[in-house]
């Protein structure tokens, strides 16, 4: 899809600095100099086509006490379908990746508690063909670059 | 970790649903909590000022805005080092998130590192740059082939939407 120059300031502002104001899309429209429902259709577009992913809150999650990890599983090619039907079946699961590597499938798990993460990678490596799942919490963070930032990139 | 109410929680199932798209989605989202639209904002806005809400605004698929290629390189670190690279990283415009993990049996990196530009080449020249000023040569770099699953997490059991 291509972005306009009026979509690509409107993406710039709601990403930052998305209106706590009762009419949000309306202080929108007159930040980047268009009407209110020019801004509502764009949203809508942009959501529709998967730009905007959603709007909401990003949540600090240890602050709400949750605990993530991010995991490198070895799975035999011929069975990462399967794989990846269990893995994405739990709704933990944030992100999930193929890579090009030995250590294939690169997903991102989300819980309240480590037990809880644990239960779902041994139902994980239970799976035909998963043949290692290795769980790497983050020791230490560096950066988050928020114009990058998505849902879960606390990780 | 910050005490929240039944109310507070009842609200915030409804905050991480998806905004809704309508001229006053602060007001549709109180009627379904059952508070006021006032009481949404402020919430909200008290919420980001505690810490709860590190972010509130819009989640944007980076392959639709021009970052073609996103490479998840992985270095192998001497502990003694690990600051001073993450430094050399984190001026980076083109890295996001930058982590230190465990190593295992096989794998030796510690230091993760997630890098965006609009191809894969752009992506191997900036690890080569980073590799270069941190004097660093055992690296690699994931890209991904394939993405099975992005979604918002969800803490207070809205539905998952995206």
């Amino acid at each position: 899809m291509t972005l306009d120059a009026v979509d690509r300031r409107l993406l710039e502002q709601i990403q930052a600095d998305f209106p706590l104001e009762s009419e949000p899309f309306r202080v929108l429209a007159e930040r980047i100099g268009t009407s209110e429902q020019d801004v509502l259709e764009r949203v809508r577009r942009l959501q529709e086509s998967g730009t905007i992913r959603q709007i909401g809150p990003v949540f600090d999650l240890k602050q709400l006490n949750f605990t993530s990890t991010l995991c490198a599983a070895r799975v035999t090619p011929e069975r990462v379908e399967q794989a990846v039907e269990c893995i994405n079946s739990f709704s933990e699961v944030t992100h999930n990746y193929l890579r090009n590597h030995v250590f294939n499938i690169w997903f991102t798990v989300i819980a309240p508690t480590e037990e809880h993460i644990d239960a779902i990678l041994n139902r994980i490596r239970a799976v035909d063909g998963v043949e290692q799942v290795e769980s790497l919490p983050a020791e230490r963070m560096f950066k988050i670059n928020v114009h990058f930032a998505t849902a879960g990139d606390a990780e | 970790m910050i005490a929240l109410s039944d109310s507070d929680k009842r609200l915030l199932h409804e905050i991480e649903a998806p905004l809704p798209l309508v001229e006053r989605p602060y007001a549709d989202i109180a009627q379904r909590a059952g508070v006021t639209e006032a009481d949404v904002m402020e919430k909200v806005r008290e919420w980001i000022a505690s810490g709860i809400i590190r972010r509130f605004g819009a989640r944007v698929n980076h392959r639709s805005v021009g970052y073609a290629a996103n490479g998840m390189s992985v270095w192998a670190v001497p502990d003694d080092q690990v600051e001073a690279v993450a430094a050399v990283m984190t001026a980076r415009p083109e890295i996001s998130h930058c982590y230190v993990r465990r190593t295992f049996p096989g794998w030796q990196y510690n230091l993760y590192a997630m890098i965006h530009g609009t191809s894969e080449d752009e992506v191997r020249r900036v690890a080569q740059d980073v590799a270069q000023q941190a004097g660093l040569t055992d690296y690699d770099i994931l890209f991904s082939t394939y993405e099975f699953k992005k979604t918002a997490p969800t803490y207070f059991g809205a539905g998952e939407v995206i």
